[in-house]
């Protein structure tokens, strides 16, 4: 699990180092989540909270990642606006855009006490897709190629097999 | 094109030379890397020489406007670039896009690509992906005038990103005087490199708001005007079940046109295997920014496009189960 937190922390390293924001963001997001939430080792987790939570973001990274969050839920309103039958691939879009928006959310509000990014319409489409007859298959193997790909074990309601809205 | 596959350029006295860089349709040696490497849209090489005062003048632009699709056309189009200083060059050799490299030296070709990788940074400055390192709009524009001092193709596509940028600033006048600039240019552009300058043109209009964003629409609802009469659908290629739906979700473009990429990427994008429920699948994944990619899925015979998204992560990849390689 240490070299999983390790290759995540590189990636936001590697992104930031080259300024993107958002990119970068995601990942220190996804090692906040996973430090908070997951189910890590308590010597692992505390090694590793500590890190990440002491990590200082500018306040035009924060900004960027604000910016770009509602960016990302205006695109995925845009692929979810338009009907018809979903591909595979397309789901997993869907459901890795939407998983980055609420990582970058709940960094932000941690940080900030603001979130990003209104997410209540979407979602409800996002649901809609997900149940429906002609994709729930689809969607079931996205979330777990994704949850065996993600790299390290986020904890989200968009990974687990009963997704409410 | 010869029928051996060589590109000459009219030197007029000194006769015809060969653009020894291009290696064949859509590719080109990179002096940078020594590499054969894929040419992107509105790229050029240009052949130079000695003038007579010992300084380097660029004879004849080659531009990159993507497959012809016929057998008998090259899609590198040769434009007499009249006396075109290298030094201009040079200030837009600094572009971070991946195809720009060094000027070209004497006697020597050299790929052009700063109107174009000037102009997608251009467009990306208004997102805010494009807010965490890009140039200042101030460098990006003297930039841009280099590129702009090219006549031709390459010219047009770095006057569509100035009057982005001017609209950006608010300076409308210079805008429309840069408008009729574009117009003028597209008059002389057709197919690909059409849709590529308006396809510029609208990223970076879309940005705007506030005062500038009427004048701003107007010049993005003439782009994207143009970008929907970009031509028939390449025949004989894949199918593609629900194009109409694909495109709406994944472009601002026209079904044809949206088709059209989706084919030329699976050309010259890098191919990758990965499956699902049983599927095995090919993607064609081309790098466009340090976190973006072009992606494009088909059934692994080729025959059949599933979908084709631009502007996909790192992320997204990994979770499809493909691992770009080091250096990729």
């Amino acid at each position: 699990m240490e070299k999983a937190l390790r290759d995540v922390w590189a990636s936001y390293e590697r992104f930031r180092s080259k300024g993107e924001a958002y990119s970068a963001i995601t990942q220190l997001a996804g090692l906040e989540n996973v430090v908070f939430f997951g189910t890590l080792e308590v010597s692992v987790r505390d090694r590793w909270r500590s890190r990440v939570v002491n990590e200082k973001l500018s306040p035009a990274e924060m900004e960027v990642a604000l910016t770009s969050a509602k960016v990302t839920v205006e695109r995925l309103k845009r692929i979810l606006g338009v009907g018809g039958r979903f591909e595979y691939e397309e789901l997993m879009l869907l459901l890795t855009l939407r998983i980055e928006v609420d990582l970058v959310n709940e960094l932000l509000v941690r940080r900030t006490g603001v979130a990003a990014a209104e997410t209540v319409t979407i979602d409800e489409d996002l649901v809609d897709l997900m149940q429906s007859t002609n994709h729930s298959s689809a969607f079931a193997n996205a979330q777990a190629a994704a949850r065996r790909n993600w790299g390290i074990p986020i904890a989200t309601r968009w990974l687990s097999s009963v997704v409410q809205n | 094109m010869t029928p051996d596959g060589k590109y000459l350029a009219d030197m007029g006295s000194a006769g015809f030379k060969e653009a020894e860089g291009l290696t064949r349709e859509g590719w080109y040696m990179s002096r940078e890397t020594g590499k054969e490497t894929p040419a992107v849209v509105g790229g050029a090489y240009t052949v130079s020489s000695h003038a007579s005062d010992g300084s380097v003048v660029t004879n004849a632009v080659f531009v990159w406007t993507g497959d012809s699709g016929s057998q008998f056309m090259s899609g590198w189009k040769l434009y007499p670039a009249g006396s075109v200083q290298t030094g201009a060059d040079a200030s837009i050799s600094s572009s971070p896009a991946n195809q720009a490299t060094s000027a070209p030296s004497a006697d020597e070709g050299g790929i052009i690509a700063g109107g174009q990788a000037m102009s997608v940074q251009a467009a990306q400055s208004h997102s805010p992906q494009g807010a965490g390192g890009g140039p200042s709009m101030g460098a990006m524009r003297s930039g841009l005038e280099g590129a702009s001092w090219i006549p031709g193709p390459i010219g047009s596509v770095a006057a569509a990103t100035l009057v982005g940028i001017d609209i950006y600033q608010g300076n409308y006048g210079q805008a429309a005087l840069g408008a009729l600039g574009i117009f003028g240019g597209r008059a002389m552009t057709s197919g690909v490199r059409a849709v590529r300058d308006t396809k510029i043109v609208t990223a970076a209009l879309e940005g705007l708001s506030g005062a500038g964003a009427k004048l701003g629409n107007a010049f993005a609802g003439w782009a994207k005007g143009a970008i929907g009469n970009a031509g028939a659908k390449i025949r004989g290629g894949p199918s593609f079940a629900g194009l109409k739906d694909h495109a709406s979700r994944h472009s601002n473009l026209r079904p044809n046109a949206y088709y059209n990429a989706a084919v030329q990427h699976l050309r010259s994008g890098s191919r990758f295997n990965f499956q699902h429920g049983g599927h095995n699948k090919t993607a064609t994944v081309t790098r466009t920014g340090v976190n973006s990619f072009t992606f494009t899925s088909a059934s692994t015979s080729g025959n059949r496009i599933f979908t084709h998204i631009e502007g996909v992560s790192e992320g997204y990849l990994k979770n499809l189960g493909i691992t770009l390689p080091e250096g990729f």
